[in-house]
């Protein structure tokens, strides 16, 4: 793709790698709003397996957009997940680029 | 994932809070206690006796009470609920508070603006608007289930808002008296209160609790 469709393709190759992968995506628009969130939480709600949200959710942290914070809560263990600053700012400007994307091609 | 998509998920909070049935079962809760306090007073100007002077000087008094106490009380029966079924979370400051502010500022004017409007009908002698109000309210609340059905996905909201409708149009048709306001305050938190048990006994079939090795 060239010519009047370039600004489009730059845009695309300008997405955040890390978020754009859906089930990163999904546990980062799940956590956007909130404080924190547990790890059942995530799980009911991106209807990922417990495998799956652990690697996807793994990758976040390493990219130091995700905390996570493992404790009891009495004898029970509890998995709690927090957006970053840094997480926040790249789902941010995620967002911000997703819809000037789809904007620009309808 | 679309823009649309991306927005849905934004607003799975809001659904989370909403899909037990609880809300709907304390806010049902409420307007059954307001409308058999508005029977009550209404009873007691008729036949006065001490117990009426009382519910009518402070009956409001309760009633704004329970208004406070629903959200805490909500949460301390969520929390042995609904968290071991689908989760625990913790809103952010921000998106907690401004829809609250939002829809506390939005109820307060209409109340008041509803207040002032009758004292100004009833000195002016305008029965209209006393036969009219109950069907004002029902579209308003039934609007707002509506509404709240639509964004969130949660189809029981909307049989809640069908109920308001028919319920402010049939007191409004039927009767001219206000005290039948009361009556529609009880249909309405009669019809919450079932279909947020409804609700509820569906979350409870669809959302066994969850093991501990799946909690982390």
């Amino acid at each position: 793709m060239s010519g009047a469709n370039g600004p489009s393709v730059n845009s695309i190759q300008g997405l955040d790698r890390i978020i754009h992968e859906p089930a990163r995506l999904t546990i980062c628009a799940l956590l956007y709003p909130l404080e924190e969130a547990d790890f059942l939480y995530l799980l009911t709600q991106s209807g990922l397996s417990k495998g799956n949200l652990s690697s996807h959710l793994a990758k976040l942290e390493g990219a130091r957009y995700v905390e996570i914070e493992k404790k009891f809560k009495g004898k029970i263990p509890q998995t709690l997940c927090r957006l970053t600053e840094d997480g926040r700012r790249a789902f941010e400007g995620y967002r911000k680029s997703l819809r000037s994307v789809a904007a620009r091609l309808g | 994932m679309n823009p649309t998509d991306l927005n849905r998920t934004l607003r799975q909070p809001q659904r989370y809070w909403n899909i037990d049935g609880l809300p709907l079962i304390g806010m049902g809760a409420l307007w059954l206690f307001w409308g058999g306090l508005l029977l009550a007073v209404s009873s007691a100007t008729r036949h006065p006796t001490g117990v009426g002077r009382l519910l009518a000087q402070y009956g409001w008094v309760l009633v704004a009470a329970a208004a406070f106490a629903i959200n805490p009380t909500l949460k301390r029966i969520k929390a042995r609920i609904t968290v071991p079924r689908a989760g625990y979370i913790r809103v952010s400051r921000q998106n907690y508070w401004a829809p609250r502010i939002l829809g506390g500022a939005i109820a307060v004017v209409v109340a008041c603006g509803t207040v002032v409007l009758l004292a100004y009908a009833q000195k002016h002698g305008f029965t209209a608007f006393e036969r009219l109000l109950p069907a004002g309210v029902g579209v308003l609340i039934g609007g707002a289930f509506l509404f709240a059905s639509r964004r969130l996905e949660l189809p029981s909201y909307a049989w809640a808002g069908l109920v308001a409708l028919l319920a402010g149009l049939a007191v409004s048709a039927l009767t001219t008296s206000l005290d039948s306001f009361g009556w529609f305050w009880l249909v309405l938190g009669a019809a919450c209160v079932v279909v947020g048990v409804h609700d509820l006994r569906s979350f409870l079939k669809n959302h066994p609790v969850a093991a501990p090795e799946q909690l982390s």
